[in-house]
Parts: structure tokens; sequence; C-alpha cells
């Protein structure tokens, strides 16, 4: 009989501390995923910025991110990007990307030599990396009276939206390598206009290759929702959008970013 | 039954598959469904066979892919790495539709020798 009561108190214990390891293992996680994403998105006056990201599954993290912070005081860069894998190895590349970009950023280079900049960091990081690359859409958005200008750099990212009015006005795109593959990537750019009520959306793949009931999202879906939205403010957008993905068969992360003139 | 996995009114990509022959002077890799996270590993290890037959040339066929994403991308560039560093060329099948437009987007296509058609792909490696 005597040996029943300590089983019982063991089994407590191991579960106790199987209970214990979990809350750190989810505290380590959520630490991990914030340091991926800006606390707060910054005020960018006479527009709205929103971002969203939710991981492949609750308990992991991964290599989407996506990022907005002010360059100067009328200047902005946005960033969406997705780091190959997932798991903490990709979120720790995720991370050194994202402050690669904020480096090159904050040291007054444009978007194509920002993008430069992150790929000969990747470049030069492979060893540790375990020969990650990354994909990213880099924007740096300027005040221009009530409008504003947009320089876009693509390195091998899905093209962003744009809605201009009530109708699809552009896929912003520019053809250039996913960062990392080289150690001299070359990168180019191309600008664009936004005025009142227009609306940018950035991003990445985990969104576009969501499979619904009815196949995939597909990038004509993302395009479909954002106009039946385009009124709405840009968190309602960001919230109609990612939601195109909630209900999915999906094995990857999703990321959002969604820049609105008012 | 109609397709593994098909159900009615729903949709389910065809299934990954993968596989593995001998052409000519080449080793044929085939891949058919996605190649994405969930299968860049398989992918991998099937290249890196072909790769490893002496003295042949690898030809990866996509035609039966419907979508690649990064992390079939990254195997297909570090594989091609490989080959370059042994004086040989990863040669690619079938860049078409969507994994046409992720090449596309990725600006990578410079990287390998691409072919309309698996006859071709065999063609052009025998001459070499």
């Amino acid at each position: 009989v005597a040996p029943v009561l300590p089983r019982h108190h063991e089994a407590g214990h191991a579960l106790e501390t199987e209970h214990r390891l979990r809350l750190e293992a989810e505290a380590v996680t959520r630490t991990l995923r914030e340091s991926l994403l800006p606390a707060t998105l910054p005020e960018i006056p006479g527009a709205q910025v929103a971002g969203y990201f939710e991981p492949a599954s609750p308990v992991e993290v991964g290599g989407d991110f996506y990022d907005c912070f002010a360059i100067e005081p009328d200047r902005w860069l946005m960033v969406i990007a997705d780091v190959t894998g997932k798991g903490p190895p990709a979120a720790a590349v995720a991370s050194m990307v994202r402050y690669a970009i904020r480096t090159a950023a904050s040291a007054g280079q444009n978007p194509p030599q920002v993008a430069a900049t992150a790929s000969r960091m990747l470049h030069l990081a492979r060893p540790e990396t375990d020969h990650r690359f990354a994909t990213a859409t880099i924007v740096e958005a300027s005040a221009v009276g009530d409008e504003f200008n947009l320089q876009v750099t693509v390195a091998g990212h899905p093209p962003a939206l744009v809605a201009t009015g009530r109708e699809l006005a552009d896929w912003l795109t520019v053809p250039g390598p996913i960062l990392g593959i080289d150690s001299d990537q070359r990168y180019k750019s191309r600008s664009s206009r936004l005025t009142s009520d227009d609306v940018v959306v950035l991003y990445t793949d985990g969104l576009s290759e969501a499979r619904t009931n009815g196949g995939y999202v597909g990038i004509e879906g993302l395009a479909r929702t954002l106009l039946e939205h385009v009124e709405d403010p840009a968190a309602t957008i960001v919230g109609a959008v990612a939601a195109l993905a909630t209900d999915a068969i999906r094995t990857d992360d999703i990321a959002v970013l969604v820049l609105k003139v008012l | 039954v109609s397709g593994a996995g098909a159900t009615s009114g729903g949709f389910a990509p065809k299934p990954f598959e993968i596989y593995s022959e001998t052409g000519g002077t080449a080793s044929i890799v085939s891949a058919q469904g996605e190649i994405d996270l969930s299968t860049a590993a398989q992918f991998e290890a099937a290249i890196r066979a072909a790769e490893n037959h002496n003295e042949r040339e690898v030809i990866v066929d996509l035609c039966e892919v419907d979508f690649i994403d990064s992390s079939g991308l990254r195997v297909l560039i570090l594989s091609s790495e490989r080959l370059r560093d042994r004086g040989k060329e990863l040669h690619v099948v079938c860049v078409a539709g969507a994994v046409r437009r992720v090449f596309d987007t990725a600006a990578i296509n410079e990287r390998f020798a691409i072919y309309e058609s698996r006859g071709e792909a065999i063609a052009a490696v025998g001459s070499r």
C-alpha cells in the first residue's frame, strides 16, 4: 500500500514542472515574437497605418514581420518581410534583418541601398543562419502637402496592392533578388504618388497562399477584399484582409501592413 | 474516386510527391504538388541524392508543381551553388504559372538553366 501515495505525489509534481516549463516556453516565444514587431506604430499626420501578425500556430514564432517607423518628421519607412523557415531560428534571422533595415534607413540610405545593406548582412551571416534568405518590400513614404510620395524597393517579395478610389490601381512591384544570396546584390526602386483615400497593402505569402474551400486566397482574393473595404479605416482593412486566412488551412505565418491616406 | 483528398465542392491541392529517375546522362528529379516549408526537406534530399550520382547532370522537373515558396527556392538556390562548385549547372524544367510568378518576383531566373520541356533539357544536357 505504501508506494501509492508517493507515486501520486510524484505525478503531481511532474505535472507542476511540466506546467511551469510550458509557461516559461510561452514567455520566451512571446518575447521573441514581440521583438519582431513594433510596440506601437508611428502617428503619421494625414494617414492611418495598421499592422497584423499571426504565427503559423499560437505556440510558434516565425520568420514574417512588418515594421513601420519615422526616419524624419515627414518621412517613414514601411517594411514587410519573410525569412525562410519558421521557429526560433527563423525568428532570430528575422530580427537581424529587421535591425539591419532600421540601421541602414536611420543612416540615411534610400530603399535600394537599404535592401542592398540588408542583403549583404544576410549574405555574410550565411554560415550562422543556415543559409536562410529573406524576401522583403521596403517602402519609404514622404509627406508632400496632403499627399505622399512612395519609393518602393522589392527583394523577391509578392507585389503590394494599391487601391485608389474604389479601384485597384496598381501592383507595387519592381524586380529585385531575394535578400542574402550573393555578396553584392543591386536593387532598384519605383516611385508612386498617393492622394486622399488611397490605400497600400503589404502582405506575406502566408496570406495569399492560404487555402480556403474555394481555392487559394490569391492576390485576386486580396484585391477583392481590399476593394470591398477600401472606404473603411486602415485597422478595419487590415482585419478584413487577415480574416481571409484565419479560417483557411495554412502552415505559414501571416503579416499585413496597411497605409491609408486620409 | 476522382483524385486523392478530393471532397465535394472542396479544394484540395495535389498531394506532394517526388520521383527520381535517369534520362540520358542526367539524373531527373520531378516534384508534384506544393514545395513549401513542409515538403522542402524531401525535395532537398531528392536533389542531393541526384547530385551524388557521379558525372551526372541534374534536371529538376517542376511541370506538376502548383506552388513553390521561399523554402523551395532556397533548396534550388543552394543546389545550384553546390553544382556550380563542381562545374555543373542546375537544369530546371517547366517554370510556368504560379512557379513562374515566384521566380520572376524573386528575380532568380538567371541562376538556372531553364527549359520548356523535359525533352529539351535532356537534349541540352546530352550535348554538353
